[in-house]
């Protein structure tokens, strides 16, 4: 055995430790992503859906609805942005720092998710 | 390839380089490859080095803020986001709910933590951007103000 062992092995240990919290957190942030798309789906289907009833309706064009595009592929941005930033940010960063600022994109992101699940239901105001 | 400037013998010959310092036994004369120059760090700055005055007072400015969306974000604890969801889905969002109450202050301290070797300047913009993503949207949609 040589005397730089312990270095490495503490090393390969920091590194998987690394590796489990970016795929913990890939977990996590494509979780978040996948909600995302389903709200994409659900609110467009609801939009046509009410536009198409609108149009049995006499008159009741004047109250149709767009499907807010921008916000909802913005919805679904988040996650991965929030990832890729974490992973550039704690590139060379040691272990401890790497979970904080994981669990500070998480959390970022979370605060971004939440503010349009609030926003754009009430864009729609159906 | 022997150039026109080398000696034939292959030694060099210091009175063919293209400039001349002098005489190495003069008093004045500087070797460079003994008198390395030495490049000033910018990029990062020392860590155990006491804040500046300014950079104290940016950092109180933004800890002021992040406390007033800590405040904003609990308010609003309450508000309900989704509805008629499966259990993982709830648990998920109450995680968030809880999350986004914590992150300002959890952006201060990584900051702060995280960035001891960065440069002021560098923080500053951190926090800046902490204050437009982290800025409590829920609090201003659920409430009246006037």
């Amino acid at each position: 055995m040589t005397a730089a062992t312990p270095t490495v092995r503490r090393s390969s240990r920091a590194f998987v430790g690394k590796v489990v919290v970016w795929l913990v957190f890939a977990l996590l942030f494509a979780y978040m992503t996948v909600q995302s798309v389903g709200n994409l789906v659900t609110v467009s289907q609801s939009v046509r859906a009410f536009n198409a009833f609108l149009g049995t309706t006499s008159g009741g064009d004047s109250l149709a609805r767009s499907t807010p595009w921008v916000w909802l592929v913005l919805d679904i941005a988040i996650a991965p942005v929030a990832f890729v930033v974490a992973l550039w940010v704690s590139r060379r960063a040691r272990l401890a720092v790497t979970i904080g600022v994981f669990v500070l994109a998480f959390a970022a992101a979370g605060a971004l998710w939440l503010d349009l699940q609030l926003f754009v239901p009430r864009l729609l105001d159906f | 390839m022997t150039t026109a400037a080398s000696p034939p013998d292959g030694s060099v010959d210091h009175d063919d380089d293209a400039l001349s310092w002098g005489d190495a036994d003069d008093a004045t004369h500087v070797d460079a490859a003994h008198n390395p120059v030495t490049v000033k760090e910018r990029s990062g700055r020392d860590p155990e080095a006491p804040e500046t005055s300014g950079a104290l007072i940016g950092f109180g400015v933004f800890g002021g803020l992040y406390l007033l969306y800590t405040v904003a974000w609990l308010l609003t604890a309450s508000t309900s986001y989704v509805s008629d969801v499966d259990t993982v889905l709830t648990v998920f969002v109450e995680v968030l709910r809880f999350l986004s109450i914590v992150a300002p202050a959890l952006w201060f301290t990584v900051v702060l933590w995280a960035g001891r070797g960065q440069r002021t300047r560098s923080r500053l913009l951190w926090m800046l951007l902490g204050a437009l993503v982290l800025f409590p949207w829920p609090f201003v949609m659920t409430r009246s103000f006037g």
